[in-house]
């Protein structure tokens, strides 16, 4: 048995730590998921594993296509990096287009394509990484990368998705700053980046709204404070050790997103600050050695492209529990591979497939 | 070589950007697990708090209000049935119709002791009562309305059987009352306190409310946020105690002949109002209490507030006469006179710095004993004896008489007039306190220190409650210590004068054929405003029976009777007129 496991793992030859985080990632999600959401599937579908179903079935593709990508050569996506960008910004322009994309709570972010909702803007992060590590590789392209950027960005804002916008401005910033970027243009980037964000914020009534409840969060208790209010008392009420696996008493419809955005609060009332604090080792480890695959990685399009999947990964999961914590403005960003969710699921795994596969390869790079 | 260097220069420099990226989230985590601690450790007591207040309900659950007994354990005011009447205002039919079928099951019955219902018709009556629910019933602005409180079984069957469509009853607590408004102003009634929970005020519900009305019990269980149960969720529930039964010294039979002579004689001697109180002079028992006019604690609403005042411990009033024995027995007690001294004083109306004083009937008895004194109740006499005692023995004794301060009985509303401080008595304070006039004081407070002289000279504290049931375990109140007043011997001169003075009214007063009363009359001037009411009076009696044995001590009050100019002529005879009642009743054997 033993040998035979070693046969397996030795043939794939890539970081299986991270794979087991991951692993662990993925099967507590689902179980998360199965759990925060089940007052909801029974309320409103009448079937208490509604959500639970689907996220094992997503899960399970995800990890076929995190273990298929882990065999391909990442070198491929080096030379797909065009075509790559190219349908994603038809896919961002489509989902704008009234029939072709799917409207839910006054944004158009999903393409149904026949199995699933396919979300555009979780393909466009990854899309980025390996687009910006195809261009950073053989030269500082500036102008291309800000006219790609500006461009995603700007799709994005149109659906409108600032959280999705946010993510892609600071992983694209990170892959520029680790591609040995001038530090002039750099610098010169930040008060840009931060000038358009406020300038989003302003003009929208509800991104002002929660800034604003983010900076005085006792309000309006019932109105756009509540949800933060909502996590906050899930996480007090968990204490140290947590009420224990199903005891959320918060999932009963007085969380709002109790297994999207705000799963954590659940993860954290239920297993308390040990559960809470276990999640962030997690995702701290999993960035620790992303990061270590893209510093023993040689070949700098394999480097950036570990850089970028690997920050994608960490800003998210950072943003969504500073988030939770109250540390920044709800956003309505998803916590990778925990929270309920198709495209987010499966983009998030396809991407530690070749996150994975890099690290097979660092040894020949 | 040089290649190679820049090589690895390039590799390096990256590499260092990577390590501070790498310290970067590092960063971020500390500072999110920091604040998270913050949340899940530091603030979790608050927090939790906060989801205990969204996430659970309560409801209490009521206990059940303690009865209070008569001293043959029948329920004088106890928790029954009783429910809410109310309407469904769309299924009702026909507004008119409902009004007028239901109004004569719903109206106040006329109260016989109200004054103010008493000039209405009952006719009237039902048609206020019909107008009254037919502006319920046509109100658009709601869909239910409470349309009777506290109806009763009897009531709701009644109700029922008429076949109305649209109305409907809750159950609710309600205080009912078997003996109807008997010994109403003891009892006290049950009322809301601000928060709408039931509360007793005055008398027995009032002074015992902790008692009768028990502990609430609290049933918890977890909600969503839509308020509906929630199945894994626990529930929690602390059972309500019940109050507890108290059961009085009242004599059921007694209190209902001193309430029936006592209405009968305020209506014949036309008082304003009378009080009764008999207690038992060897340990305080309230046998009966009784004012006129009272109120029926059931629907006390209705009554003015002036109702709900016990006038046996709630109102007070100056003596008069009846304050002699008091004064008479102090300076037996203290040797100040003896029962042979003769009154040097007492040949004519007596001046007193500014005042001058006469005897109530204008006739004079020079060289009087005190035995004559008490007999021709004598003014001037009693001035004598005060002079002989002193100011300050006289207000010693007066204090030790339980005058001035609270008579200790268990009732809500007892009212304490002050006494004159010891060192602000003059010489006219003297004079006057001596006949009982400038000194108030509340009728328990003289029944109870004439009961001193009744009980050997030993003071009781009046107690209404005798035994407390919980659980069916019965638990004696104990009677307070009592306290030595004057001597026994003292005792029985006092009450050999006072069987004198009754006596010597043989001919005029009904006194019980075969038993020795001892007895006082006072017919007492009435303060306003700091002189005397000229054509006001109270009349009062009080004495005790059988006079070397006693069963009772009672006082019999009328305020401003139109009808006897004397307390001789109209509350003496109520008193000998319940005293006859009485001494068979409590089983006294007549010589």
């Amino acid at each position: 048995m033993k040998k035979l496991k070693a046969a397996i793992f030795s043939s794939l030859g890539f970081d299986k730590k991270l794979l087991f985080t991951v692993l662990a990632l993925v099967i507590f999600g689902v179980v998360m998921v199965a759990n925060a959401s089940v007052v909801d599937a029974t309320r409103t579908f009448g079937d208490e594993l509604f959500f639970a179903k689907r996220q094992v079935f997503r899960a399970a593709g995800g990890l076929f296509l995190l273990l298929l990508l882990s065999r391909i050569p990442y070198q491929i996506w080096n030379k797909l990096a065009l075509p790559i960008i190219c349908v994603t910004l038809v896919m961002l322009v489509s989902v704008l287009i009234p029939g072709v994309g799917t409207e839910a709570l006054g944004a158009r972010r999903w393409i149904n394509i026949g199995i699933i909702d396919l979300q555009p803007a979780e393909f466009a992060k990854l899309a980025l990484c390996i687009y910006f590590a195809h261009l950073f590789a053989k030269r500082q392209a500036f102008l291309p990368f800000i006219f790609a950027l500006v461009l995603t960005v700007g799709l994005v804002m149109l659906e409108p998705d600032m959280g999705t916008a946010a993510i892609i401005v600071f992983l694209s910033g990170i892959i520029y700053f680790a591609s040995g970027a001038n530090p002039g243009y750099f610098l010169a980037l930040i008060p840009v980046g931060f000038i358009t964000g406020a300038l989003f914020i302003l003009t929208s009534d509800y991104r002002r709204e929660r800034v604003l409840t983010f900076l005085n969060p006792s309000a309006d208790p019932l109105g756009t404070s509540y949800h933060i209010r909502q996590v906050l008392i899930a996480l007090g009420s968990g204490g140290i050790f947590g009420l224990g696996l199903g005891q959320s008493r918060q999932k009963y419809l007085f969380l709002p997103e109790p297994a999207t955005d705000s799963i954590f609060a659940i993860i954290g009332e239920e297993f308390g600050f040990v559960g809470g604090l276990a999640v962030i080792i997690l995702f701290s480890y999993l960035v620790w050695r992303g990061l270590s695959i893209a510093a023993r990685v040689n070949d700098p399009f394999g480097r950036l492209l570990a850089v970028g999947i690997t920050s994608w990964i960490g800003i998210q999961a950072f943003i969504n529990l500073s988030a939770m914590v109250a540390l920044l403005p709800l956003t309505g960003v998803p916590l990778p591979f925990l929270s309920y969710g198709g495209s987010a699921l499966i983009f998030n795994l396809a991407a530690m497939g070749i996150l994975l596969n890099i690290s097979s390869q660092r040894r020949y790079g | 070589m040089i290649t190679g260097r820049n090589q690895a220069d390039y590799h390096s420099l990256k590499t260092w950007r990577i390590k501070l990226l790498a310290l970067l989230f590092l960063l971020g985590s500390f500072v999110i697990a920091a604040r998270l601690f913050s949340w899940q450790v530091l603030q979790s007591d608050l927090l939790a708090n906060y989801a205990r207040v969204q996430q659970q309900s309560q409801s209490s659950l009521p206990a059940m209000r303690g009865a209070i007994l008569a001293s043959d354990g029948f329920p004088l005011a106890t928790t029954g049935e009783a429910y809410l009447l109310w309407a469904s205002l769309k299924d009702i039919v026909d507004v008119k119709r409902t009004a007028s079928k239901l109004a004569p099951l719903l109206m106040d019955k006329p109260e016989e002791n109200d004054a103010t219902a008493s000039a209405k018709t009952e006719e009237e009556l039902v048609l206020n009562e019909e107008e009254r629910i037919k502006t319920l019933l046509g109100r658009t602005d709601v869909v239910w309305v409470p349309v009777k409180r506290k109806i009763g079984k009897e009531q709701k069957q009644q109700i029922e059987s008429l076949g109305i469509k649209g109305i409907g009853f809750d159950p609710e607590e309600g205080r009912a009352y078997p003996e109807a408004s008997m010994a109403a102003q003891v009892l006290g009634f049950v009322g809301k306190d601000t928060a709408g929970t039931p509360k007793g005020y005055f008398g027995l519900e009032g002074f015992y409310d902790l008692t009768l009305s028990g502990s609430k019990g609290v049933k918890t269980w977890e909600k969503d946020a839509f308020g509906n149960p929630i199945i894994l969720g626990g529930s929690h529930k602390v059972g309500a105690q019940d109050g507890i039964t108290i059961k009085t010294h009242i004599d059921r039979s007694a209190q209902y002949l001193v309430e029936r002579h006592l209405k009968e004689g305020v209506e014949k001697y036309e008082a304003a109002e009378g009080v009764v109180v008999v207690m038992r002079p060897s340990d305080g028992a309230i046998l009966a209490m009784a004012g006129f006019p009272a109120y029926d604690p059931a629907k006390f609403n209705n009554f003015d507030k002036e109702f709900y005042i016990n006038p046996a411990i709630g109102e007070s009033f100056e003596p008069g006469s009846i304050f002699k024995v008091l004064v008479m027995a102090a300076a037996l007690d203290s040797e100040a006179v003896a029962p042979e001294d003769k009154c040097d004083s007492c040949s004519g109306p007596r001046v007193i710095a500014e005042y001058t004083i006469e005897s109530g009937s204008k006739q004079y008895y020079p060289d009087s004993t005190p035995k004559e004194i008490i007999e021709h109740s004598d003014n001037v006499g009693m001035i004598w004896v005060a002079e002989r005692l002193g100011e300050e023995k006289m207000a010693d004794y007066l204090q030790k008489y339980g005058i001035g301060r609270s008579s200790g009985i268990d009732l809500q509303g007892e009212l304490v007039p002050p006494l004159r401080d010891s060192d602000d008595w003059g010489l006219i304070d003297l004079a006057t306190a001596s006949f009982g006039q400038g000194v108030a004081i509340t009728p328990i407070q003289m029944v109870r220190a004439v009961g001193a002289l009744a009980n050997a000279g030993k003071l009781v504290t009046p107690q209404v409650v005798d035994k407390i049931i919980a659980q069916n375990q019965e638990d004696d109140i104990k009677p307070q210590k009592t306290e030595q007043v004057i001597s026994p011997r003292a005792a029985k001169q006092i009450t050999d004068m006072m069987v004198n003075g009754v006596e010597s009214k043989s001919d005029m007063w009904p006194i019980p054929r075969g038993f020795q009363v001892a007895g006082k009359t006072g017919t007492a001037q009435i303060p306003v405003a700091g002189h005397y009411d000229p054509n006001k009076v109270v009349s009062s009696f009080v004495g005790f029976a059988p006079a070397n044995n006693p069963k009772f001590v009672m006082i019999v009050s009328l305020k401003d009777p139109k009808v006897g100019q004397y307390a001789s002529q109209n509350a003496a005879f109520i008193w000998f007129n319940i005293a006859d009642d009485l001494l068979p009743y409590f089983g006294a054997q007549p010589n």
